[in-house]
């Protein structure tokens, strides 16, 4: 009996004369690998994930200009229909369709990212089960491919910002170094979005409906960020405000709003809020959504190998 | 040196109890085996039920919980396998041949029991599970080859040699969604054999496609046994097997029944059909 538990032969197990260790590997009943060790095969794997990244774009933007135009239309006629809704029945704040765009992407790159990975084993599944590759890779690649998708639209609301209002545009007049924080943010957001994806893509292979479930939930979510509300109206609620912020997806969509956009000039008699009064809250979002990562990953990791028997 | 021919001729016994000990015959360890199993056991989880949360949590508030069942695929399987060995494995449906092969493929992790391989493993077990029908035959080569771990610089040097082995001409640059079963099959196995293994898995694959198609397979097979690749084949054409197999393993009622040379096995395996 070898006292080696190692998952890849080391050197130790008869390696070729290259001095590379030799491909294969051992798997015992009842052992689960360390997290660590799980990253380290993921890392080896990377060749892998960059094939299916390319493959995801390649199915996405078929036509170039025109799949990426494509991609943009159904949040952009968000945009505008909420803005017209707004406009026509509720108070008026000035450049609304601006504060919109800028989260309205941003939720459509989370509320994307989470569905894709909840889905990622299944529509995989004949992959899955016939080749071996570390599972957690599937997620990881939806990740990727929908974070490079939310840069192109973020260049466009970027330049949307430049050209509205057309008598006198909110950049280059508002822009300042917060822009910057956008970065970490959309870091933020990425790291809740794949943590909550590897949690329902384990789910999704117990039950058959989680699909159905997400979108429900993520549709009633929608009303608990602030979208297409202005966090001021929140903040004038004192009693709720602390809960509402504990929510990490509505601090990063705050957070993210107005490190690009100044306070509204108009918000209706309540105080408003810069990117600094959010700021303190960036930090307990920070911590929630490594939780979330580090507990889906885990929990996608601990039960990966019986995943596969249900799929 | 053991070789696992000559201790596997006598065979794991018509007594199932007899296997466990026979496994101090086993060669555990050397480093010339390819393949090593030891006293593997395979039980999968059936839950009766419906699956999705709605019937869930509809249960625990009747307080009813799911009721599961243990089914055994495999027990208490031990073999070697040395390098350059070609091994077959016959046995009727629901044996369990397909859940040995997924566990030498690394898609489950056995309940029980260490399964090792050493070497670079390529599997033909479904020929066309990584096909992106969007995609043309030849970005089609270029995904799958990076899924079997090739490098994509490795892909550039072996293209030709895969597109001229497939001879599907000029369909490769059309999408692969309208091939046909059996240009899909040579496309797969095309680049399932670039893959240059030391181990190839292969499940019931020798069956697709035309004679020609197929007699091509087997020329690609002797190829690689000629190169020293260990080959473990699944399937339940006995031809097929007699034609490759240096070793064959029967598999009855998800116990090893019999081991040992190839013609030997079969013989007796085809007596009792």
């Amino acid at each position: 009996m070898q006292s080696s538990l190692s998952k890849n032969h080391s050197a130790a197990n008869g390696s070729p004369a290259n001095g590379k260790p030799e491909p294969g590997f051992t798997v015992v009943g009842g052992q689960r690998e360390t997290l660590l060790e799980s990253l380290r095969e993921i890392w080896r794997f990377r060749g892998l994930i960059l094939e299916l990244v390319r493959r995801d774009l390649k199915v996405r933007y078929k036509n170039r200009v025109g799949g990426i135009l494509w991609s943009l239309f159904p949040p952009l006629m968000q945009v505008l229909t909420i803005t017209l809704m707004v406009k026509f029945f509720l108070t008026q704040v000035s450049n609304y369709s601006a504060y919109l765009m800028a989260v309205m992407f941003l939720w459509q790159f989370f509320q994307n990212t989470l569905l894709d990975a909840s889905q990622s084993l299944i529509h995989n599944a004949q992959l899955v089960r016939k080749i071996y590759f570390p599972r957690a890779i599937l997620p990881l690649v939806n990740f990727i491919s929908n974070l490079l998708h939310f840069f192109i639209a973020f260049a466009f609301t970027l330049c949307y910002f430049f050209v509205v209002p057309i008598s006198d545009p909110i950049y280059p007049k508002n822009l300042s170094w917060t822009l910057l924080w956008t970065l970490p943010i959309v870091c933020g957001v990425g790291m809740l979005a794949l943590g909550l994806g590897y949690l329902m893509a384990y789910l999704a292979t117990i039950y058959d409906d989680v699909k159905f479930l997400s979108i429900t939930v993520l549709g009633l979510f929608f009303y608990a960020v602030p979208i297409f509300y202005p966090i001021e109206r929140v903040a004038a609620q004192p009693a709720i405000y602390p809960f509402y912020m504990l929510n990490p997806m509505a601090t990063w969509m705050v957070g993210f709003q107005r490190a690009l956009l100044p306070p509204l000039s108009d918000p209706g008699g309540s105080p408003p809020i810069s990117f600094g009064d959010v700021a303190p809250w960036l930090g307990v979002a920070t911590f929630s959504s490594v939780v979330i990562l580090v507990l889906g990953f885990w929990i996608f990791e601990r039960s990966k190998w019986t995943m596969m028997e249900r799929l | 040196m053991m070789n696992a021919v000559s201790h596997s001729l006598e065979s794991h016994g018509e007594a199932h109890g007899e296997s466990q000990s026979e496994a101090q015959n086993f060669n555990f360890g050397a480093a010339d085996n390819a393949i090593e199993l030891e006293n593997v056991s395979k039980n999968f989880v059936v839950y009766h039920r419906e699956r999705s949360v709605k019937s869930a949590v509809l249960k625990v508030l009747v307080w009813q919980l799911p009721r599961k069942e243990h089914f055994t695929a495999l027990e208490n399987i031990s073999f070697c396998v040395s390098k350059g060995q070609t091994v077959g494995v016959v046995g009727k449906n629901g044996q369990g041949k397909s859940t040995l092969l997924s566990l030498l493929a690394r898609i489950y992790r056995p309940t029980k029991g260490r399964v090792t391989m050493r070497g670079r493993i390529a599997s033909l077990l479904e020929l066309s599970a990584g096909f992106q029908p969007e995609f043309t035959g030849y970005e089609n080569i270029y995904l799958n080859g990076v899924i079997y771990g090739l490098t994509r610089a490795e892909i550039d040097a072996k293209i030709e040699s895969i597109a001229a082995f497939a001879g599907v001409g000029e369909h490769l640059t059309q999408q692969v969604k309208h091939y046909s079963s059996g240009m899909l099959a040579r496309l797969g196995f095309a680049i399932a054999s670039h893959v240059e293994p030391d181990i190839l898995l292969v499940d019931e694959v020798l069956a697709v496609g035309d004679a020609e198609f197929q007699d091509k397979c087997f020329a690609k097979l002797q190829e690689f046994k000629a190169h020293g690749v260990t080959i473990f084949v699944v399937s339940h054409d006995v031809r097929a097997l007699r034609r490759v197999c240096d070793r064959v393993i029967w598999i009855e009622n998800h116990r090893i029944k019999m081991d040992g040379p190839a013609p030997q096995i079969l013989d007796a395996y085809e007596k009792t059909r």
